[in-house]
């Protein structure tokens, strides 16, 4: 599946599973045994029944405490950003009574290079406490991710801002790079647990990386960074360690039942990340946070749908880039074609019917031999360009493309381009 | 995606440096951005798209409407573009150079706008690299 059929899908939302059972048992478990117990002894019912009423108050209090600090969390966790190349998910399982919310987190921040950021941590503490300093961590991490910082970097100026922080308490983060062209991972670690690779093979492995320090605990940490290639079709499994830790069982035990639970599943990171929750969560109180990424590569073609709304145009340069790129065109050839399917996708969003404004329209791609045929169709009435402006665009058009029909149809508009590549041997072995 | 720094001295152009894609969504706000910092008393504006990664026809028609406006104010508008850039191709097929100077370099640019705007050149002035 390409990224625009992905995107159609709704890929990259958030679902939070909730467990009906530990729902129930959050609730008021802990006391209904009390009041089914026995009748209290006389005389001594009053202080009881005011020794009940306080554990009933205070109950509440702690669950009002323990729902707050969910429903901060759960409000600060990302919806993930859409990635051409790669499809994103991500589930979050608060903890159950007794243990509380904590501070897991994860993140995915679409790089401008057209990479992505994955970021995976646990805040030591609980409750709304926890919750909150994860914000602050989010938003530091946030900021040099958009620096385009190494990962390297990146944890050491966490260590550093944890530092200058004083709020205490230990924080292990992973902070990795994938580049959906090149497939290439970039990790580095402090003292988070690796994530997990899964081939196409359904072969799976933890990444080998150097862990370091957690971060705040030292003021001049190492860092290292591990690269490493993935399968074209790979998924990594980034998650806390409330999966892979539990009471009684050695950490080397859950990092291994993880690793066999996944290799028996299919399908697609939001299924994936639920199964695992589903398999693993019921055995362990803790919170637990899981992101799935699957790299989908450029296919034979491209079929993209768009929405007419202004993000779509970058998305759109950025999925064919990256398919324009596997089809072996040069960098100026793809900027090229790139302002051409600018001008078309700007076509479309503004010749189209006021009534139909919100619907999408569609791109398709195909490569032909040496040849590169781009189809842009929407339900629009193509208007002759009265305008300088959109003269321009078609006359650009034109000029970088070396055919352009605008075929109208009764219910819309389809503009074909096509371009002849330049011989592929001229630009082997150059980078 | 689009950034835009300003350096600004007094009697001296102002400098725009743009990071990121000029097309029909960031134009609008590059023009905002950019008419809240205009002053008259800059003798011109020099747009640095060394860093622009990408430039389509609203791009272009937001440069045009630039250069337009700076002229009736009596202040030129300059380009940088690196020589290498792709969007030089779509500038060239656009004119862009009958309506304002595209230079390579910031410090070329500069000393372009500085000579224009002096009274007197230096006669006999020194040779253009």
């Amino acid at each position: 599946m390409t990224a625009g059929e992905a995107r159609a899908q709704g890929q990259g939302r958030l679902t939070v599973i909730e467990d009906p059972e530990n729902s129930t048992r959050e609730t008021h478990a802990p006391f209904g045994d009390e009041e089914a117990g026995g009748p209290p002894e006389t005389g001594g019912e009053a202080i009881v029944g005011a020794t009940l009423h306080a554990l009933k108050s205070a109950s509440a209090r702690i669950e009002g405490e323990r729902q707050l600090a969910e429903t901060l969390q759960r409000s600060l966790l990302p919806r993930l950003p859409e990635v051409p190349g790669m499809r994103l998910a991500a589930h979050y399982r608060p903890g159950s009574a007794g243990t509380e919310v904590g501070g897991d987190w994860y993140d995915a921040i679409k790089l401008r290079s057209g990479n992505v950021a994955i970021v995976i941590g646990d805040v030591v503490g609980r409750g709304v406490e926890a919750a909150a300093r994860m914000a602050h961590l989010q938003s530091a991490v946030r900021v040099y991710a958009l620096e385009a910082l190494r990962p390297a970097v990146v944890l050491e100026r966490m260590n550093g801002f944890v530092l200058e922080g004083e709020q205490g308490g230990m924080v292990t983060l992973l902070y990795a790079i994938l580049d959906p062209d090149s497939c290439t991972m970039r990790i580095a670690s402090a003292a988070h647990p690796p994530p997990l690779v899964v081939g196409a093979d359904r072969g799976s492995s933890f990444a080998e990386s150097a862990s370091g320090s957690p971060l705040g605990v030292t003021r001049f940490p190492v860092y290292e960074e591990s690269v490493m290639t993935l399968d074209p079709n790979a998924m990594v499994l980034f998650y806390t360690d409330g999966l892979v830790e539990t009471p009684h069982v050695p950490l080397g035990d859950g990092l291994e039942r993880l690793r066999s639970s996944v290799e028996d599943l299919t399908g697609e990171p939001d299924s994936i990340c639920r199964a695992i929750i589903g398999s693993l969560g019921a055995s362990s109180h803790d919170d637990m946070a899981v992101l799935a990424v699957k790299l989908t590569p450029p296919g034979e073609t491209l079929d993209l749908t768009l929405s007419p709304r202004p993000e779509s145009l970058t998305s759109m340069r950025q999925a064919l880039a990256q398919w324009l790129r596997a089809a072996n065109a040069d960098e100026e050839e793809i900027y090229e074609m790139l302002v051409a399917a600018g001008e078309a996708w700007s076509n479309a969003v503004a010749h189209a019917h006021p009534a139909t404004s919100d619907v999408p329209f569609e791109l398709h791609a195909v490569r032909r031999g040496p040849e590169i045929e781009i189809l842009v169709s929407d339900t629009g009435q193509w208007r002759p360009p009265a305008e300088t402006r959109s003269s321009r665009g078609l006359a650009l058009m034109r000029d970088l493309m070396d055919e352009v029909t605008i075929g109208r149809r009764s219910d819309g508009t389809t503009v074909t381009m096509r371009r002849q590549l330049r011989a592929p041997t001229a630009r082997e072995g150059s980078p | 995606m689009i950034g835009l720094t300003i350096e600004s001295e007094t009697g001296q152009a102002m400098i725009a440096r743009v990071a990121g894609d000029i097309d029909s969504v960031t134009s609008g706000e590059l023009r905002d951005g950019l008419s809240r910092r205009l002053t008259n008393l800059a003798p011109g504006l020099i747009l640095d798209l060394t860093e622009a990664t990408y430039v389509d026809s609203a791009g272009i028609a937001f440069l045009f409407d630039l250069a337009q406006r700076l002229r009736t104010r009596g202040q030129e508008l300059r380009l940088v573009v690196p020589a290498d850039a792709y969007m030089r191709r779509v500038f060239d097929l656009c004119g862009i150079e009958s309506v304002m100077a595209v230079d390579a370099t910031v410090e070329t640019a500069l000393d372009e706008m500085r000579r224009q705007s002096s009274p007197e050149p230096p006669p006999g002035g020194a040779a253009e690299g």
